[in-house]
């Protein structure tokens, strides 16, 4: 082959070039430490990179999740043990009061029953972030208060809602305790309607409730099956002498069950709110109706009513200092409420307990998945810093031999010698 | 017969002194990459019979050649329009690459990571406004990337389209030029001047043309060129043709001037503003599209139920007032007041159960069984391959015509070591028959003393 000037210069330059990029390559790549720059330095790792940043992005939120929770969880376990320490206290005088010597000063009872209550009710009232611990969802008042006649407490706002957050790409967990079911009064539709039943039966049940100055009351509940898997159902609350509550009765709510498993599935259409909030303010009645445990099944029908407590437990207590203030000790029935409570109160503690052991676990989880996604995108992004600075200084070589290489050739020709 | 001595020693001075000058016009144009060595072809003068004798004339020249490989060219003409078409495409998929800056912090799909866990992390505090306005600086930040990337695909398609009317006007410019250079060589041919220097010119012009657009070349028996771009006549002896640029339906194409039909591109740098003006950039344009819009959809329809926080309370507004030319652009109510993100379900201020809703969009199948996150990923893919593609054909073609201009460059390019070993031949043959004439002047001299 003829070769002709043109040809080693071309050469020459074109080499160089090549070296040139490669050492330009490297020396981004480890100035910046990544490998991948650009989608075209590699499709699948920068879809890959943008999974893993994705992923890792949503694991710092679950862990950000579960630190603002805990800081929550521990400050409404801080306030049970606070409200526990109370409860526990006024056990104690309320068996003191048994004891015949003691019943000479029960006003002195009462008043430390009352300073259990103002403790009790302070911390009921307890705001964390901007948020009432015990006050469910709804922020818009105190939840629980005293009558503009000082004559019993009264829940100012819907306590039931409840906190939910997600932890994880799957576990989404309340972190809340409503109010409403460590004070409140629940009055539980339970049991079940027989599928065979034709439509337009008819089933009653009832229920004696209080209200919050411990006056009886009737609650009287009628379901009408109106269609396969349909029901009606009415209430009504009738005091002692059997007159109604209410001026105009209150709405027919219409209860769907599921036809294959029988659950309840919707009230009044809604899917969520399978229990409502009955407050009848000039009586001072307030309960709520859980109708979460009715069903259909295919044995008889049978309906009861049952309340977790007459009334709750700041109006119990209010009612227990008011019968010592009177001269007399409380009746059995109402240390029974107090005794309830302190029960539902360690059951709840555990509960809340339960949901912060799971979120720590959590926690720990993510910890260690984060450290995964770290090495994942190391792997797929990362330099390899002595590889890149060996073939760095190799590069840097091969250019300083050609270039050597270059200024003993390229100036030679047969000029030189003539 | 003494005559004849001077007869073929001056002739041997005019041919020597002729393929000095060949020489020396080879060494100047040593650096001249356009350059095609020339190589003077000498032969002997006819020779004579005389008196039974054949008798020799002397050294004549038989042409001037141009040392040139068609076969190369021809294949360095095709390579070229490969080689320009695929790294123009993947100068500007390169672009378009960095519009989206991924894989970064800065890329939509971050943002969007970042915008669905603002809403997490609002679920927990649903009345704070702290995390309420990282939800909307979040949506801010979103909105003003996939407003940028696709302002600026616009204004890519602006330039493009600007430089594509450009490189038209350029080709049109070089066929006026190798028009007349047809036109000369034919001429200069007939009336016996050289033109290979003429040739030269032409075949770098050729050159310059086939790096713009995809042509056909064929010489005719007047050694003129005959070019045609995409089946249509472009340049011959007679006439060179006019092209013109034309966009129509959001494509880009070239048109003979008043030509009905589109032009075929299939390579030069024409092809590659043309491919990546209507096709690829479309493509891009309406998979960011398909993403942004079922965003938009999905967090609209899940934040139109929730109530705000404001007062009064508020319900059934959009978190975005939509996706249109472009613009992402947030609900203005909205931007002004946090309180009016609307992800309580129930209507108290501390239920978020739609910003979780909204949270969970991430997991949620939007687009044809894929996440948003996967959709978006699928177009980063895209572009990433198409990169990549056209960088791999840069640099198989590179290579190929790499190997081209060696081969050029071998046979017609100079060599000053040749060169020079010529110039001495032929300063010794110009000097010996230098000599040859006083040699003859000595004999014809002592002939006449003779007399």
């Amino acid at each position: 082959m003829r070769i002709s000037d043109l040809m080693i210069s071309q050469n020459y330059i074109g080499n160089t070039n090549k070296i040139k990029d490669r050492i330009s390559t490297l020396n981004r790549q480890i100035l910046s430490g990544n490998k991948i720059e650009r989608p075209s330095d590699s499709p699948v790792g920068t879809s890959r990179l943008m999974r893993i940043s994705d992923q890792s992005g949503q694991v710092d939120t679950y862990k950000s999740n579960i630190t603002n929770s805990l800081s929550f969880l521990d400050e409404t376990i801080f306030a049970m043990e606070s409200i526990q320490s109370e409860v526990q206290n006024i056990i104690t005088k309320l068996t003191d009061v048994q004891n015949p010597i003691n019943q000479t000063n029960l006003d002195l009872y009462a008043d430390m029953i009352d300073n259990s209550l103002k403790i009790m009710m302070e911390t009921a009232n307890t705001k964390v972030d901007g948020k009432y611990i015990f006050g469910g969802t709804d922020y818009s008042n105190k939840p629980y208060g005293i009558s503009s006649d000082n004559q019993s407490y009264q829940t100012n706002t819907d306590t039931r809602g409840r906190i939910n957050v997600k932890f994880s790409q799957s576990v989404v967990q309340s972190i809340n305790l409503p109010g409403l079911e460590l004070f409140g009064t629940i009055v539980n539709n339970k049991g079940f309607f027989n599928t065979a039943d034709a439509v337009g039966t008819i089933t009653n049940s009832s229920q004696t409730i209080q209200d919050n100055l411990g006056n009886d009351y009737t609650l009287n509940t009628t379901y009408q099956k109106t269609a396969a898997n349909t029901y009606q159902m009415t209430y009504d609350i009738v005091d002692g002498s059997g007159t109604s509550v209410f001026g105009a009765p209150p709405a027919a709510k219409t209860l769907a069950f599921n036809s294959l498993n029988g659950n309840l599935v919707s009230v009044d259409g809604s899917t969520t709110n399978l229990d409502f909030f009955v407050d009848v303010p000039a009586n001072r009645i307030q309960f709520t109706m859980n109708l979460k445990n009715l069903s259909e099944s295919s044995s008889a029908t049978s309906i009861s009513l049952e309340a977790n407590q007459p009334t709750d437990i700041f109006n119990m207590l209010k009612q227990i200092s008011n019968t010592l203030r009177s001269g007399t000790i409380p009746t059995d029935e109402m240390i029974n409420a107090v005794d309830n409570f302190n029960s539902r109160l360690t059951a709840k503690q555990s509960e809340v307990g339960n949901t912060i052991n799971q979120i720590s676990t959590l926690e720990n989880m993510l910890t260690q998945q984060s450290f995964n996604l770290q090495e994942l995108a190391q792997n797929e992004n990362g330099v390899d810093m002595a590889k890149a600075i060996v073939d760095l200084q190799n590069q840097e070589y091969l250019l300083q031999v050609s270039q050597k290489m270059g200024a003993t050739l390229l100036p030679q020709s047969l000029l030189d010698y003539l | 017969m003494l005559t004849k001595i001077f007869d073929i020693s001056s002739r041997s001075l005019a041919v020597y002194r002729r393929a000095l000058e060949v020489t020396s016009h080879n060494i100047v144009n040593s650096a001249n990459e356009n350059y095609s060595r020339q190589r003077i072809m000498l032969e002997t003068e006819t020779s004579n019979l005389t008196a039974g004798i054949v008798w020799g004339n002397g050294v004549k020249i038989d042409t001037v050649q141009r040392m040139r490989d068609k076969l190369v060219d021809a294949h360095i003409t095709s390579t070229n329009q490969k080689y320009s078409d695929s790294n123009r495409q993947s100068q500007l998929i390169g672009q378009i690459e960095d519009l989206f800056s991924e894989p970064s912090d800065l890329g939509v799909s971050n943002l969007m990571t970042t915008f669905f866990n603002s809403f997490n992390e609002l679920a927990v505090t649903p009345n704070s406004l702290p995390l309420r306005t990282n939800v909307l600086n979040a949506a801010n930040n979103l909105s003003a990337k996939v407003t940028s990337i696709n302002q600026s695909l616009t204004s890519l398609k602006g330039d493009i389209r600007q430089e594509f009317q450009q490189k038209v006007n350029e080709v049109n410019s070089l066929l006026k030029q190798i028009h007349q250079i047809n036109y000369e060589q034919f001429s200069n041919a007939y009336n016996g001047v050289p033109v290979n220097d003429l040739l030269d010119q032409r075949d770098a012009l050729v050159d310059k043309l086939s790096n713009l657009v995809n042509i056909n070349v064929v010489y005719d028996n007047t050694n003129s060129a005959v070019i045609s771009i995409g089946g249509a006549l472009a340049v011959d002896r007679m006439h060179s043709a006019e092209f013109v640029a034309e966009e129509a339906n959001g494509k880009l194409n070239l048109k003979v001037k008043d030509g009905t039909y589109p032009i075929v591109l299939t390579g030069g740098e024409l092809n590659a503003l043309s491919n990546v003006y209507s096709k690829k950039i479309p493509a891009y344009q309406d998979k960011l599209d398909s993403v942004i819009n079922a965003l938009v959809e999905a967090v609209n329809g899940e934040h139109s139920q929730g109530f705000t926080i404001s007062d009064p309370q508020e319900t059934g507004l959009n978190f975005f007032e939509g996706y249109a030319n472009g613009e992402l652009i947030i609900n203005g109510e909205i931007a002004n007041d946090p309180n009016k993100i609307a992800i309580s379900l129930d209507g108290t201020e501390g239920n978020g159960e739609i910003a979780l809703r909204i949270a969970q969009l991430t997991d949620a199948k939007l687009m044809n069984g894929n996440t948003l996150q996967e959709g978006y990923a699928s177009l980063i893919n895209d572009i990433g391959n198409d990169g990549m593609l056209q960088n791999n054909y840069t640099s198989a073609n590179q290579i190929v015509l790499d190997e081209l201009d060696q081969l050029k460059a071998s046979q017609s390019g100079v060599s000053v070591d040749e060169e020079m070993t010529n110039v001495l031949k032929f300063q010794r043959t110009y000097e010996a028959s230098a000599k040859l004439i006083t040699i003859a002047d000595d004999m014809l001299k002592t002939i006449l003393e003779m007399v």
